[in-house]
């Protein structure tokens, strides 16, 4: 479909491997208290809590500076809403789950919710993503946890991503007294603790969830020391920081990369991508609306052709960093999307960056960093 | 606290209709066929069914047991995973000791064995539970043996193979056995500490109990969960499946079938003839329960249909924390549980009436009653109903050869005698009958002296097994005492404790092993009046079949040592030990003690101080059951000999009858036999019509009739799951 319209896929052409979102994922078995976690983890209600309901698709949360929730179903073809979610899923084949939101401390990360299915296995979008996650946040539940299915998922999980995963120990609040809960954390650290180096244990009730906006709840809770974790280990990642377009220190060092690049001249990368700024910026006024996937495969195909034309005037090694984390962040952005086939939020989140990236080099116009002449 | 509501009411009422009509046929006159209907009875009497309480860790199968049962809280319950060998409490057994228990520790043949396993129950583990892998699992049998070796000293290779009695089983000396233990860190279980002392090497826990709730005589297994990190546990629990009749699957709500169910489920489902009732446990700890709960049901009933579609599961949703509460806790704490908007909301849904007292309103919620009906239905359709089949149709024959060897007899006395020539014959046929009933008796009493020889036995293993069972408990008490004060004592140290001495005050303790012996004696000692009870019921009813009763009252009064006064002096009550280092050359540098140190100090004081008054609690104890045993003893030889003296009387008596009758006879001699004979003959017809109609109550209420397709739905459910 989109990716006909592609000669060479852009990841491969490019050398080093693309930047991209810092991966959160918060897997468990079913019931193990995922999307609880994830709500006080982020201190607000983003995923409905489902008692029982199981065999769905992994959950993916975007930062985005609007709300949205996007559930599209394969099988019949068609969008659902957000409280359909619930009362369709075992009728329905649900084929991907996208929510947006506002997330202030983390804007460059995605979380993911995934869950190990009937079988006690992991499906193959649910390793996919397992594949690229950053942090892992392996969730179980306070009475009986750590049991052998879960043993038998974890233990073929990468040593890397083990390294710096987290065991939630959820729904502590049902251990009737702190004596019990420290007997179980004592279990736990003896019995998981070859394979995290981290254990917190989570209020995850619904009381909990519905005063987590107050601080003392959320302290108490353990969502704020889970979020504090999270955060620390984002920071400390390569991909933190830099994944931005354009920060306000950068200075791109144009001349250099071309010079060291040697196939294109000075003149004629800032033509290029002067040229191809007018044609985004059309494209962008005559911006229908936000989710037409119409609008968002045309300003993928363009995104494409611009990140494409920048690639031979950046070398990998020696180039500003800034430069190749706008492509590889853009081309990222799209490759995934539209590998699986959400066009619809491709449209929000292409024209959210391509917005950025417009604003981005207008202000380095502006600034006379980047001169036409 | 309440009476707990019965289980299995039906069956036996089912049972004891039989064994009516086998009573009203008893022919001790014929031996043989009397032999077929007493093994009918005890068979009867032995009819019991086997429960199995299964499931994942966590999911509450100790506590449920512990409210269906009325043992309040025998079974040990913990946090963390904490059964660890599978207990069997045998409720009601006829054939079982009446009270007490008995802990078989691992031989260490079998302890080989076990790293081997079972081939195929382990190849079922492997196919189904995920994470199952005897490699693994073979690694933690051998880590658990060393453990085990490393944790009993010298003590193991003494404990192997070793069968531990006790007279009365208590939570401590069951933690002592069953339980997991507490571990720290590194894993490693404190050497001196109670709970799961012996867990590791103990293979099998037998517990006898009174019928308590249960109508018919049911063995109920507590399991080790399965999804347990620990596979030990997990095969376990998955070798003993084939031994049980009624499966309870005790599920949590919060992750009801999930893969580990659901394997769980397939395993037992090749079992055929076995069926198995789901209860979802847990419920209270539902947020939104009327919603929620019925949400959650109608979802695993959807997944059941869809994967094991051919069987017929009993699902029921419930908690048997709301029922260890209604049955067993306070006034205040049975408001608390059922005071909620929740609760009543929940109520109302299920259709439980607001009118109810709140103590019954929660029963209903718990779904125990529903787990109670279930069972009972299943006990009476499965095991009770095959054993009533087995035993009509064993009776049938036994009845047919009554008949036959009654028509014979009838046959032999119906001849009409009279002529001259037929003397002889006359003679000949009653001898026959004389010398008939004289290897009778003589068979009787060969039967009698091999009785006592059994009761004497018994009542010598009673005498050993109390001393022993008096031994165990006080050490498990002892133990238990002392793990207490380890961990005030380490407590103490972590809160920064000063103090140079720690005091105890052991009058707790002595009290509580006072307490103990008296209990674990009179259980031994009821067992002793049990077995003479019974010696003697045996032997009077065998007697006085044939011939006359003994005088078999007041058998029991005045046996020595009807209790006892078990003086357990410790040295003192008041114990202070001083946690100052012994006077070195480093004394002024550091005085205090380390933790460990002070609780290595303070175990072996409790323990030096307590051992004069431990052994005189022993001797007290034994030297009691000794003497009243020995006392049995020659009671028991007293009522064999008075049997034993009727009969021969009665032998010679039937002796000089056929010398007469040798010596000569007259007319009036013939007559009189004849008369005799009338008589018998017409008794004879009478048991022969009596026969005719019992058989025809057998054939009409208990043979099986051609098969009802609706007789046992889950069975049949289970079997065509099995193809």
């Amino acid at each position: 479909m989109i990716q006909a319209n592609r000669t060479e896929p852009i990841l491969t052409a490019r050398k080093t491997p693309p930047k991209r979102y810092f991966n959160i994922v918060v897997a468990g078995e079913f019931n193990a208290g995922k999307s609880s976690v994830l709500n006080v983890l982020l201190r607000k209600e983003v995923v409905p809590v489902s008692l029982g309901i199981s065999g769905l698709p992994p959950v993916r949360i975007l930062p985005s500076a609007t709300e949205s929730c996007d559930i599209c179903s394969s099988e019949p073809e068609r969008r659902l809403a957000k409280s359909d979610l619930f009362d369709e899923a075992s009728d329905t084949q649900i084929s991907s789950i996208t929510i947006t939101t506002p997330l202030e401390d983390f804007q460059d990360a995605a979380f993911h919710e995934v869950s190990v299915d009937q079988n006690g296995e992991l499906s193959a979008k649910s390793q996919e993503i397992l594949a690229k996650a950053d942090l892992l946040i392996w969730c179980t539940m306070g009475q009986r946890a750590w049991c052998l299915s879960e043993i038998s998922i974890v233990e073929k999980l990468p040593q890397p991503l083990l390294d710096t995963a987290i065991l939630a120990v959820t729904r502590s609040d049902y251990l009737r007294n702190t004596d019990d809960l420290a007997k179980v954390q004592q279990r736990l650290s003896r019995k998981a603790g070859q394979y995290f180096n981290t254990i917190l244990s989570l209020d995850c009730s619904r009381k909990s969830i519905a005063n987590i906006l107050d601080q003392t709840v959320w302290e108490h809770s353990g969502g704020k020391g889970l979020r504090d974790f999270v955060l620390s280990e984002y920071r400390k990642s390569p991909l933190f920081g830099k994944v931005r377009l354009f920060t306000s220190n950068d200075t791109p060092d144009i001349a250099a990369a071309c010079q060291s690049a040697g196939t294109l001249s000075y003149a004629e990368v800032t033509a290029a991508w002067l040229s191809e700024l007018d044609t985004m910026e059309n494209w962008l006024v005559s911006r229908p609306a936000a989710n037409d996937r119409q609008f968002a495969r045309h300003v993928h195909n363009r995104l494409i052709a611009f990140s494409d034309a920048m690639l031979p005037v950046v070398d990998p090694d020696k180039a500003n960093n800034s430069y190749l984390s706008a492509f590889g962040k853009a081309a990222h952005y799209l490759d995934n999307a539209l590998s699986e086939q959400e066009q619809a939020n491709v449209a929000l989140v292409a024209t959210d960056l391509a917005l950025q990236l417009l604003g981005e080099l207008d202000s380095l116009v502006g600034n006379g960093r980047l001169s036409t002449t | 606290m309440d009476v707990i509501p019965t289980v299995g009411n039906q069956s036996r009422v089912n049972i004891e209709s039989l064994k009516k009509l086998i009573n009203s046929q008893r022919q001790p006159e014929f031996p043989e066929v009397d032999a077929m209907f007493a093994k009918a009875v005890d068979f009867l009497d032995q009819c019991h069914v086997r429960i199995s309480v299964v499931g994942q860790v966590k999911a509450g199968k100790s506590t449920l047991i512990n409210v269906l049962s009325g043992t309040k809280d025998l079974l040990p319950t913990e946090v963390n995973p904490w059964t660890a060998v599978i207990t069997n409490l045998h409720f009601g057994h006829l054939d079982k000791p009446h009270g007490g228990g008995v802990f078989q520790l691992f031989s260490e043949d079998e302890w080989q064995r076990m790293l081997e396993g079972d081939k195929e129950a382990r190849a079922l583990a492997e196919d189904f539970l995920p994470g199952f892998d005897s490699t693994v699992l073979k690694k933690q049998v051998e880590e658990m043996q060393e453990k085990a070796r490393k944790r009993l000293g010298s003590l193991y290779k003494h404990l192997l193979g070793k069968r531990h009695h006790f007279n009365k089983i208590t939570s401590e000396i069951l933690e002592r056995y069953v339980s997991a233990g507490h571990q720290d860190t590194d894993g490693e279980i404190d050497e001196s500490a109670n709970a799961g002392r012996f867990s590791g090497i103990t293979k099998a826990a037998e517990v006898y109990l009174e019928p308590g709730p249960f109508s018919i005589p049911v063995t109920l297994s507590d399991t080790p969960g399965i999804n347990d990190p620990f596979l030990v546990r997990d095969e376990i629990t998955t070798n003993s499946f084939r031994d049980t009749d009624i499966f309870v699957v005790a599920l949590s709500i919060h992750q009801a079938l999930g893969v580990a169910d659901m394997a769980l489920l397939k395993m037992l489902s090749r079992h055929s003839g076995k069926s198995t009732v789901i209860f979802v446990n847990r419920i209270d700890e539902v947020d939104n329960l009327a919603v929620d709960v019925p949400k959650v049901l109608e979802t695993l009933e959807k997944k059941l249909k869809s994967e094991m579609g051919g069987v017929n599961y009993k699902l029921i949703a419930g908690s048997a924390h709301w029922g260890h509460i209604a049955h067993y806790a306070n006034e205040k704490a049975i408001m608390a549980a059922s005071g909620s908007a929740e609760f009543n909301a929940y109520c109302a849904k299920i259709g439980v009436d607001s009118a109810l007292a709140p103590r019954d309103r929660l029963i209903a919620a718990s779904g125990l009653s529903e787990l109670r009906h279930a069972l009972s239905d299943r006990i009476a359709e499965g095991p009770v109903k095959s054993a009533l089949a087995k035993t009509a149709s064993e009776l049938n024959s036994a009845m047919g050869m009554l008949e036959k060897l009654l028509r014979e007899r009838l046959k032999n006395e119906e001849v009409v005698l009279l002529d001259v020539g037929d003397i002889p014959s006359i003679l000949e046929s009653e001898k026959n009958r004389l010398i008939t009933h004289i290897n009778t008796l003589a068979d009787l009493a060969d039967e009698l002296d091999s009785n006592e020889d059994q009761t004497r036995a018994k009542l010598l293993e009673n005498g050993e097994i109390v001393a022993k069972s008096i031994t165990n408990t006080i050490e498990a008490t002892l133990s238990c005492y002392v793990d207490g004060q380890s961990s005030e004592l380490a407590a103490a140290f972590s809160s920064g404790n000063t103090a140079k001495k720690w005091s105890l005050d052991t009058a707790a303790l002595r009290q509580r092993i006072e307490e103990q012996t008296l209990a674990s004696y009179q259980e031994g000692r009821t067992e002793m009046d049990g077995l003479i009870a019974k010696f003697a019921t045996v032997t009077d009813g065998k007697v006085s079949a044939v011939l006359a009763e003994i005088d078999i009252e007041n058998l029991l009064e005045n046996l020595p040592h009807e209790t006892i006064f078990p003086g357990f002096k410790p040295t003192t009550t008041l114990v202070d030990i001083e946690l100052v280092n012994d006077r070195g050359w480093r004394f002024w540098e550091k005085t205090k003690m380390k933790k460990d140190a002070a609780i290595d100090r303070v175990q072996k004081l409790i323990r030096q101080e307590m051992l004069s008054g431990v052994k005189i609690c022993c001797k007290t104890a034994s030297l009691a059951i000794a003497e009243r045993t020995g006392e049995a003893l020659s009671r028991i030889a007293k009522v064999k000999k008075a049997a034993r003296d009727l009969i021969v009387d009665e032998i010679n008596t039937l002796k000089k009858e056929i010398e007469t009758l040798v010596q000569g006879i007259n007319k009036e001699t013939i007559l009189q036999i004849n008369t005799k004979r009338a008589t018998r003959a017409k008794a004879r017809r009478e048991q022969v019509n009596r026969l005719a109609k019992a058989k025809d109550e057998l054939a009409k209420n208990f043979l099986t009739k051609p098969s009802n397709s609706a007789d046992s739905r889950a069975v049949s459910g289970s079997k065509a799951r099995h193809e």
